[in-house]
Parts: C-alpha cells; sequence; structure tokens
C-alpha cells in the first residue's frame, strides 16, 4: 500500500476550508501519517484559525516521528537544506520519515520537492 | 545515539551552561536531558531542533561530523570562551561552503599551494607573484571579498566579542574558508582577509589570528609581510615616493595612498618604513596621528568601507540564491547561509504547481 506523509500546508489548506473529508476520500487507497512536529506546528495556527483544532482530531491521520540515529540523521540532512527554524522542522521531519520508511512526502515548498528527491520529485513528476 | 548525546553534553559545556539552564531553553526535564547526554534515551526530532536552539549550533552539528581539518583542531582547542565561539563560527562556515560544493552550487577551485616563504623578503616576493596570478598590476585590491574567491578562498565577515580577534582560517577539500572579526575598521578587515589568504596559499589547515599585526611568531610576521605587499607592494610605494616633489606633503601622500590601496593606518606606515621610504622618526610622528576628517576633506576622497559585517563573498552569494532559484534551498535556509545579508521578503518568488495536479496521484474518484 502507497504511503502518504503530510507536511503542515496541505493539512492546513484543507481545514481552513472545512474540507478535511475530501482529503481523506481522495487519499483512502493510501496509508497517511502525519509527524508529531507537523501537528506541533498547526497547533500553533489554532489561535488564528480556529478550525485547525480538526487536523489532530483525523483518525484517518496516523501520528508518527522518526527515530534512531538513521531517522535523526535524515532529518538533519533535510534541514541542512530548508533550515531548522520552527517553520522548517515539520517539513524537514515529513521528509525524512518518507525517506526512511518509502513513503511520499506532501509538502509544498518548492526546495521541499526537490530536497525529497526519490521521495518527493518522484511523485511531483508524474503531477507534471 | 550515545554520539548524539555526548555532543550535546560537548555543546552545553563549551557554553558553561548546566543540564537544568539547557533543559529549560529547550523545554525539557532535566533528568531527560540527563539521559539523552548519557546515551539512555531516544531523542524525536523536535527535540534535536530545540536543543540545538537552546545551545545554538546548527541541527546538523550533532549528528553529522565537522570537517576534518576543524575536528583534528578540536583536540587542541581550550573549548570554552571565545576561542569556542570563533571555532563554532568557523565550523559552521565550512559546512555552509561544504553544502554548496556537494550541491554541486560552487565550483571546488585549485589553487597553487606554496611553501611559506623563509623571510620577510621573499614574502613580499611572494605576494607580487600572487599578483601577477591575479593578472591586477599596480591596480588596487578593491573588493577583496572577490579577489580572495578567485584564488579559491570564501571570506566572512562577523562580529565577535573577542577582543583582539581578526581571522581565522580552515581548509577544506578544493576550497578555502575564512572568517575575519567585523568589529575592526575597514582597513584593519581587509588587512586580516590578506592575512588569512596567506594561511589558505601556504597550505595551513586550520589558523586562529588574534591581533595579527602584533603578531610575534616568525611565521606570522611573514604572513603579515605577505599581505601588506600583497595590498600595497613595494614598487607601488616606491614609485609613488619618487614622484614626490620637495615642496609636498609626506602626510598628505601616506594618506592619499592609504585610501587608494584600502590600507589601515597602522599597516600603511609601517609599510611606508619597511619600503625604507620614511624614517623611524617619521614613522612615529604618523602613526602618533591618525588622518582626521578635515583631511579627507581636502583631498576630497574618503575611505571606502568593504567587509561591512554582515558580510559573505560574492560567488558564495550567488551559488547560494542559484540553490534558491533552483529549489535547492529553501527560502530559511537561503537566508541562514546569506548570514541575514537579505531577509525572506528579499528573496525571488518561485513558480507554484497547480493543485490540480496532484489529483491523478491518488487514484482520485473525481
Amino acid at each position: 500500500m502507497k504511503c502518504l506523509a503530510f507536511d503542515a500546508s496541505p493539512l492546513v489548506h484543507f481545514a481552513r476550508a472545512g474540507q478535511l473529508n475530501v482529503l481523506e476520500t481522495l487519499t483512502a487507497a493510501c496509508r497517511r501519517v502525519v509527524p508529531g512536529s507537523v501537528l506541533d506546528e498547526i497547533a500553533k495556527g489554532v489561535g488564528q484559525h480556529p478550525e485547525l483544532t480538526a487536523v489532530p482530531q483525523q483518525g484517518w491521520l496516523e501520528v508518527v516521528s522518526v527515530g534512531g540515529l538513521e531517522g535523526l540523521g535524515a532529518f538533519a540532512a533535510y534541514a541542512r537544506l530548508l533550515g531548522s527554524g520552527a517553520r522548517n522542522v515539520g517539513e524537514a521531519e515529513t521528509l525524512a520519515w518518507a525517506e526512511t520508511n518509502e513513503a511520499i512526502a506532501v509538502v509544498d515548498e518548492a526546495a521541499g520537492r526537490t530536497a525529497g528527491g526519490d521521495v518527493a520529485s518522484r511523485f511531483m513528476e508524474r503531477c507534471g | 545515539m550515545e554520539a548524539v548525546g555526548q555532543r550535546v553534553a560537548a555543546a552545553r559545556a563549551a557554553q558553561g551552561l548546566t543540564q537544568t539552564q539547557v533543559a529549560e531553553r529547550a523545554g525539557l526535564e532535566r533528568s531527560a536531558l540527563a539521559k539523552i547526554e548519557r546515551g539512555q534515551r531516544q531523542l524525536s526530532a523536535v527535540e534535536l531542533a530545540r536543543l540545538a536552539g537552546a545551545l545554538s549550533r546548527p541541527l546538523d552539528w550533532f549528528v553529522r561530523e565537522s570537517p576534518p581539518a576543524v575536528v583534528s583542531r578540536r583536540g587542541e582547542a581550550t573549548g570554552a570562551g571565545a576561542q569556542a565561539q570563533i571555532d563554532l563560527l568557523i565550523d559552521q562556515a565550512a559546512r555552509d561552503v561544504e553544502l554548496l560544493l556537494e550541491l554541486g552550487l560552487l565550483r571546488t577551485s585549485e589553487w597553487p599551494r606554496r611553501r611559506l616563504p623563509p623571510s620577510l623578503s621573499s614574502a613580499a616576493e611572494e605576494a607580487r607573484r600572487v599578483r601577477e596570478q591575479l593578472d591586477v598590476g599596480d591596480e588596487p585590491l578593491d573588493d577583496l571579498l572577490a579577489v580572495a574567491e578567485r584564488l579559491g578562498l570564501h571570506g566572512f565577515s562577523h562580529i565577535v566579542d573577542a577582543d583582539g580577534f581578526d581571522g581565522a582560517y580552515v581548509a577544506l577539500e578544493g576550497a578555502g574558508v575564512a572568517v575575519v572579526n567585523g568589529v575592526h575598521p575597514s582597513g584593519r578587515r581587509r588587512f586580516a582577509l590578506a592575512h588569512e589568504l596567506g594561511h589558505h596559499l601556504f597550505a595551513d589547515a586550520y589558523a586562529t589570528d588574534w591581533a595579527v599585526w602584533d603578531g610575534a611568531a616568525e611565521s606570522e610576521r611573514v604572513l603579515n609581510a605577505f599581505a601588506a605587499n600583497l595590498l600595497l607592494p613595494r614598487g607601488i610605494v616606491r614609485n609613488r615616493w619618487e614622484r614626490l616633489g620637495d615642496e609636498d606633503d609626506i602626510r598628505s601622500a601616506a594618506i592619499a595612498l592609504g585610501i587608494e590601496y584600502r590600507l589601515s593606518w597602522s599597516a600603511l606606515c609601517a609599510q611606508l618604513r619597511n619600503c625604507g621610504v620614511i624614517d623611524q622618526g617619521q614613522l612615529s610622528r604618523l602613526l602618533a596621528t591618525p588622518p582626521r576628517r578635515a583631511e579627507y576633506l581636502e583631498l576630497g576622497r574618503f575611505p571606502v568601507q568593504e567587509l561591512e559585517p554582515p558580510a559573505v563573498s560574492p560567488a558564495y552569494a550567488k551559488a547560494v540564491l542559484k540553490g534558491y532559484r533552483s529549489a535547492r534551498l529553501g527560502g530559511f535556509r537561503t537566508v541562514e547561509l546569506l548570514r541575514g545579508t537579505v531577509t525572506l521578503e528579499d528573496l525571488p518568488d518561485l513558480r507554484l504547481l497547480p493543485i490540480e495536479s496532484l489529483y491523478s496521484e491518488f487514484g482520485s474518484p473525481l
């Protein structure tokens, strides 16, 4: 089964539009995961956009985190390309988790897609 | 995980912080930090990022080894205080240049490695050869960061709160990296960079320089002679002095030469003395009274500021922006790599993909 690892932006856009159920339907054929750091990042936006509280309540989204030296190494390698500030940690962990778990990272920043290489660009090539 | 824990402990010790202080900054329990340092507890990505922030280190410092020259240096370093701050700055600059080399954004350079000249006069001769290689004739070396890059040395200017620190150098595979202390005036910063260029060309692996001008060690004096002659060759000084008429004022000529070749007053006066165009008494009088603003007004020329901190070298900056444009570097990372010389708002927009292009990927029922 294909596995999708979500960064914050796609979830935020669907949540703000009140359409997380559409995202669930679109991706129903896949395992769907979100790193804990991405949920932390989204939680910070709840004050400004209360509709984001729906994100952690989605039962179909499995919460994951990178572990071990391999996972942290991959995480640091992505942070090296994307930055290690509060807003980059989620994206870097999404890509690192996808890389170490043979998943597809769903990220929206252009550099994240390039950094993802096999993890993300394979996915983007097919999307044109 | 043990290695990561050891690096956390080392970074904490280098900053003289307790476990309680670091744990508080990183939002962790002190006992959790103690276990992390002993390698008895797994770290999450978020915790690693928070610890990196709390310890003011780049994230990859904890999981990726520093460049070899930095590692071999670490054994000799005192590990605390200003020297630790400088070691970290040069480590960071080296990592950033290495990243751009790895991504193919910067090209490795070949520069002729030379033996340290055995005497002050042979240092002047080496400086002449380097000028010849650069094909700059008798011209002043304006924009020294760009000049150094032509010889494979990438320079950075940072404010370093350490009295007397002038610059540091580290050699990488295919490039050299120098950091100069931006707190000093422009002439001293340029002299420091020229001195570091000497370390680079004469095949040193790692150097940190304090009060370069007062350098007592013979090798440092040789590098100072190299730097002075690179910035202002003897031939130029002598030609200029030969053309001075009896009526001409030595002081005005010196000030004009200093502005043109962008030397600090003390470096300029010393070079005039080394070239034998002024005697010891004239040197003392000149040194006692640095140029005043009115004298610049009279000449109608003012010193140009270079290496204003924060500064990065031009090819390096171009490489970072190429990485951003080609989406190999994120926006935040681009700003970090450029040391805050630009903000996120200064970066150009990148092309975005329409959301419709994602439908087919999920086997969409739409």
